[in-house]
């Protein structure tokens, strides 16, 4: 099962320091939720935890495979929603149902086959969870996953989230919306990035 | 999916077919020596090829994509993937390239054993070192395409010497030419091997953070 | 964070005889170089030709500075200590400046020895190849904003380009069998007074090598360790357990 530790981690970019001395840990079931002003550095965080980023100082400790989703990270958009959950999970060695996964994310299956130059930003945010679902990971690192999505596709996240956690699982989520915040932390941790 | 981008490989291909076009108009055909001819099918091959190479990694991250391609697939795949569409790329050029180069200015003699073999070795030295550099300065900020040609350029020099000069040996019937041309394959082998094998162990360490 | 310690107090005495003694040394090379060596038999202009002396050393230096410059390279890449990507970057400075004299004297030579001081000759060819990977390694660095990446780049570049480097070694010698540029000489042709004066300038520019790399690399550290310590540390981040909502999901 999926569980996260972060052990003193620093970050900071020239002169700039972002965070310092950030431990945190989730185990199994619980959820992480990283709050902030915009450009606080909460979507730098996650990346640290995904590993995207080295961080200064300190160690980020993961156990299991993750599922990774942010705003700044695109997908193929020169290949059709299908070819991009088979190709990343060609990638991993994974035999996911791409259909299925699609249905998941509340994506119409006749839009599958479309490219994903031509979808909305609503269907590539429910692509990329999709994508970041591949595999069943035991940590999910969400950075922002409402975005976009209309009321239908919150839902989805939630019922998700749902069943991830009670499944055991880990995430990580980033928020700019207080009220989404505050419902995904229950039960769990919250980090705040904010002023001293 | 490089595939479908197929508009790289035919820019790269028009970009060697006419700087060919103008290097013939300039130049005499029978007049020119034949380690000229060497340097000119070199020099003309090396920069078509580079214009095409160049972006093999740019794309990826200008498009937002790189990020997902690092979590998903491991350092030596995503490369050896660059590398063989970027071999690809290379042999296409020299294909379209040398036989066009042949009727355009006829060198005195053409072995073509040792033709093919400069070709090949030469080629995949080529796309080894250049895909590469692709990756360093990908992660660059500003200035990328003048500064591929700039930090390829030194590396690639040996490359360039070591070919033209083996080209020679292919043009003309001089049999200590010839018989030099051979060793340099043996080199030319050396250098691609030796060349992607670095590039295969650096790049983990330029992709990851 | 660690602390900055305050650099050690100079040992006093002890560097500063060092130094005197080197300034000495080199002193009595060039002296001795221009002085009191007898000028070379077979060459030119005897007199001048003694620039080998200072030719030489040039080199011998730029190699060891290169081979420091690669060296730190490798570490950092392995530890990922800013402090060695700033070592390897000294290095590779002072390299590139003992290359382009190495290149000066041996235009000098050149010209006196062969009328023109550049001739497109074989060596100088690889030596112009070999300043423009510096020039490309500097302009790799210039090119990239955020200080990790580029050492990462950095390193990665030199250790790429001098993998490359052998190779070109390779085919030069081999591609004009005769260079202008005098071979062999290291090895027998050397009257003891040569060798003496020779050898002399290759340990006074080393350690001047030496010398230089320290100062420059103490100062860059420095200034490293006072940038960190001049971050304020603005954002506190906080951790609260929420409190568990009534209805667990």
């Amino acid at each position: 099962m999926g569980g996260l530790t972060l052990d003193n981690v620093t970050m900071a970019y020239g002169p700039r320091v972002l965070f310092a001395g950030v431990c945190a840990q989730a185990g199994p079931g619980e959820t992480l939720v990283v709050t902030g002003a915009n450009g606080a550095g909460k979507s730098t965080l996650l990346k640290i935890i995904a590993g995207l980023v080295r961080p200064e100082e300190g160690r980020v400790r993961r156990e299991g495979a993750f599922g990774y989703a942010a705003p700044d990270v695109h997908l193929y958009a020169e290949l059709t929603g299908r070819e991009n959950l088979a190709f990343f999970a060609g990638l991993r060695g994974l035999a996911d149902d791409p259909d299925a996964l699609l249905a998941r994310v509340g994506l119409p299956r006749g839009r599958g086959g479309d490219l994903v130059g031509a979808y909305s930003s609503g269907m590539r945010q429910r692509l990329k969870l999709a994508v970041s679902l591949l595999g069943e990971p035991p940590l999910l690192i969400w950075d922002e996953p409402t975005l976009a999505l209309d009321a239908a596709g919150g839902e989805r996240v939630e019922e998700i989230l749902g069943r991830h956690r009670r499944g055991g699982g880990v995430a990580v989520l980033a928020a700019n919306d207080p009220v989404e915040a505050d419902r995904w932390a229950a039960g769990g941790v919250r980090l705040h990035i904010g002023a001293a | 999916m490089e595939l479908r981008t197929r508009y790289a490989v035919g820019a790269v291909a028009l970009f060697a077919v006419t700087t060919l076009v103008a290097v013939s108009g300039a130049v005499s055909g029978t007049g020119v020596r034949s380690d000229v001819k060497a340097a000119l099918l070199w020099i003309i091959l090396l920069f078509a090829a580079l214009s095409g190479l160049s972006r093999a990694f740019v794309r990826e991250e200008e498009a937002g994509t790189a990020d997902a391609l690092r979590l998903a697939a491991p350092a030596t795949a995503v490369y050896a993937g660059k590398w063989l569409f970027n071999t690809a790329l290379v042999l296409v050029v020299e294909a379209v390239s040398v036989p066009l180069f042949l009727l355009a200015l006829p060198p005195e003699t053409v072995n073509f054993r040792l033709l093919i073999g400069v070709l090949l070795l030469g080629g995949l030295g080529l796309s080894g070192a250049a895909t590469f550099v692709a990756a360093l300065i990908a992660q660059a900020s500003a200035g990328k395409s003048a500064l591929f040609f700039i930090v390829a350029f030194p590396v690639l020099m040996p490359l360039l010497l070591l070919a033209t000069q083996a080209t020679v040996g292919v043009f003309d019937a001089v049999p200590a030419h010839h018989a030099r041309a051979v060793g340099d394959l043996g080199v030319l082998a050396a250098y691609a091997v030796v060349m992607t094998a670095a590039a295969l162990m650096l790049f983990g360490y330029v992709w990851h953070e | 964070m660690n602390e900055a310690r305050p650099p050690a107090p100079n040992s006093g005495g002890g560097e500063a005889i060092g130094r005197i003694a080197l300034l000495l040394l080199l002193c009595a090379t060039t002296a001795g170089g221009f002085l009191w060596l007898p000028p070379a038999r077979g060459f030119q202009n005897p007199a001048l030709a003694r620039i080998v002396v200072f030719h030489v050393p040039c080199s011998m230096a730029a190699y060891l500075a290169s081979g420091v410059a690669t060296w730190y390279a490798i570490q950092y890449l392995r530890r990922r200590d800013l402090g060695d990507d700033i070592k390897s970057r000294v290095s590779f400075a002072l390299a590139l400046l003992f290359w382009v004299l190495t290149t000066l004297t041996g235009a000098i030579f050149a010209k006196v020895q062969w009328g023109a001081y550049w001739n497109w000759d074989i060596k100088q060819g690889a030596i112009l190849m070999l300043t423009l990977i510096y020039v490309a390694y500097f302009a790799l660095r210039a090119a990239v904003a955020d200080p990790r990446k580029r050492a990462t780049l950095a390193a990665a570049y030199c250790l790429f380009a001098a993998l490359s480097a052998p190779f070109l070694t390779y085919v030069l010698p081999n591609s004009t069998p005769d260079t202008l540029h005098p071979k062999g000489t290291l090895q027998g042709g050397l009257s003891p007074e040569y060798s003496l004066t020779l050898w002399g300038g290759v340990l006074g520019l080393c350690l001047v090598y030496v010398w230089a790399f320290r100062v420059h690399v103490a100062v860059e550290t420095l200034q490293m360790r006072l940038h960190k310590r001049a971050r304020r540390q603005r954002r506190v981040v906080s951790a609260t357990v929420w409190p568990p909502a009534p209805a667990q999901n």
